[in-house]
């Protein structure tokens, strides 16, 4: 049997190249921009998952039960397509058609918030871990309950959560591709584009699956140096 | 008439086929003599050429081209041979031919030189033409109409790189949005997130026909550009490609071919152009 003809010189070429590295910087601001939406967001909702007032907490409960149980391509299209049908008239019709890099925009909504609530459910974990003495005695010293968390709740929750937040920035990182379905020329939608003008799609699958890799490790890597200087004194 | 065209065409095979020592079967045509099966690569919504019907099997005009392709193979081989469906989209096809999964790939696979360097294609199929989806009360007609206005293109079709090509170079004033799916277009269309919707003529015309929406809209301009639709082969293997065109071309000379066409365009409202059917009288090649 003949086999795949394998060309890598077509990911050297024009304009190709070129769709590869313009894929790779959206990739990358579309993954940065969504997560200041999840983090922003994520924490927000995770410490009104703590408070005492059960109908916030309440709130919290839905927020995360409906956006960690839908499926983010499902949450996508809702937002892509059937939100701007929901808004007031004008507003729709500047989401579908002034809004310049519309889909970027969906797509950092969209996946933003899906990922703000698993990032809400772990900072609630993190923020119960703190045990409750020490919430106690900075009460105690005359803290209100709002700047507990804000000098002694969050800074420790965070500095546990670290490893979790790698973790979850770089599901952030891998499921931006999916914003491609609603046609965000991200890394993943160029290879496919490569792909249908060349036929050479392994080749381009394979150049987006390295810059994924790397761009990865330099995460983690990034992430465990932080984790060191910011450890927890044991 | 056509058993005898039928037979002649077999006549013509055997000689060309069947002459000093070229008589053995290589390549495709080795391997299917040997399992008995075939491979055909199908579409799953590229209606009304390859896609499922109801019950989840593949039907289509090219799933009918290729069924009387199979015929010719059966002959050659001289066994029946079985037909194995495989559901292939854009992406998996070509692995899938390269590898020996797929052996012919009957979707609708527009030809490019470029594409060519990765797979063979049989003669033509088809001609399809790019014109434009849009609602019936705005005023656009053609693609002169579509300056400074939104367009969706389906990614990777030869209408996304004529669009993204002159947006690149600034010939049009145009705002692309490139959708993943035909479907995803219709939609964009009918919710006035973009003023049309540009493709294969049929495939917009089928897209009408299915949804309640479509009845609002309607298909518009000169075709822009006209590309070859071919079967998909593995390269380097002209002993199956001959077959494949050769019981191409009888289909056409017979009239087989333009008479399928009329049943599935027909149906959705499309009366395939004239041009085509004059193009086809040149492609088919003599016995």
């Amino acid at each position: 049997m003949s086999k795949y003809n394998w060309d890598w010189s077509i990911l050297g070429e024009a304009p190709y190249l070129g769709w590869l590295v313009t894929g790779a910087e959206l990739t990358i601001a579309l993954s940065l921009c969504m997560w200041a939406v999840a983090f922003i967001f994520g924490s927000l909702i995770g410490v009104i998952a703590t408070s005492r007032n059960p109908l916030l907490r309440a709130v919290a409960t839905f927020y995360i039960g409906i956006l960690r149980n839908i499926p983010p391509i499902v949450q996508l299209f809702v937002w892509f397509f059937v939100v701007p049908e929901l808004l007031p008239f004008s507003w729709g019709t500047f989401i579908k058609r002034d809004l310049s890099y519309g889909p970027f925009w969906t797509s950092v909504v969209a996946l933003g918030l899906f990922l703000s609530a698993r990032i809400a459910e772990h900072l609630r974990a993190g923020l119960d871990s703190v045990p409750s003495s020490l919430v106690n005695a900075s009460l105690a010293t005359g803290l209100r309950v709002a700047q507990t968390y804000r000098y002694v709740r969050l800074p420790i929750a965070y500095r546990k959560m670290l490893p979790t937040l790698t973790s979850e920035f770089l599901v952030c990182f891998k499921m931006s591709a999916i914003s491609m379905t609603i046609g965000v020329a991200e890394i993943s939608a160029q290879s496919y584009q490569i792909e249908s003008y060349t036929y050479h799609g392994i080749e381009a699958f394979t150049a987006a699956t390295i810059f994924y890799l790397c761009f990865s490790t330099v995460i983690v890597a990034l992430s465990s140096l932080i984790e060191k200087r910011g450890a927890l004194s044991k | 008439m056509r058993l005898n065209l039928i037979a002649s065409v077999f006549a013509a095979l055997v000689l060309l086929i069947g002459t000093g020592e070229a008589s053995e079967l290589r390549g495709t045509l080795a391997k299917i003599k040997k399992s008995g099966v075939i491979t055909v690569g199908h579409r799953d919504d590229a209606v009304p050429y390859s896609y499922l019907d109801e019950k989840q099997v593949p039907v289509g005009y090219s799933i009918d081209v290729c069924r009387e392709i199979i015929k010719q193979i059966s002959k050659v081989v001289g066994r029946e041979v079985k037909v194995q469906y495989l559901s292939a989209n854009s992406q998996t096809r070509i692995p899938l031919i390269a590898n020996g999964t797929i052996d012919l790939d009957c979707g609708n696979a527009f030809q490019t030189i470029a594409r060519m360097r990765q797979v063979d294609y049989s003669i033509p199929i088809y001609f399809s033409s790019e014109r434009f989806l849009v609602m019936k009360q705005s005023a656009i007609n053609d693609i002169d109409d579509l300056k400074g206005k939104k367009v969706a293109v389906i990614q990777g079709t030869s209408a996304d790189k004529f669009f993204t090509d002159r947006v690149a170079s600034q010939k049009v004033d145009i705002g692309l949005l490139r959708v993943r799916e035909i479907s995803d277009g219709f939609m964009a269309l009918s919710t006035g997130r973009v003023d049309a919707l540009t493709s294969d003529d049929v495939m917009l015309n089928s897209m009408i026909q299915r949804y309640p929406e479509g009845k609002d809209m309607h298909v518009v301009g000169k075709p822009y550009e006209v590309s070859p639709l071919g079967l998909l082969l593995r390269q380097d293997d002209s002993q199956f490609r001959l077959v494949v065109d050769a019981a191409l071309s009888s289909q056409i000379a017979s009239g087989e071919l333009p008479k399928m066409m009329d049943k599935w365009f027909t149906s959705i409202g499309v009366t395939p152009d004239p041009a085509q059917q004059s193009a086809f009288r040149f492609i088919a090649i003599p016995d």
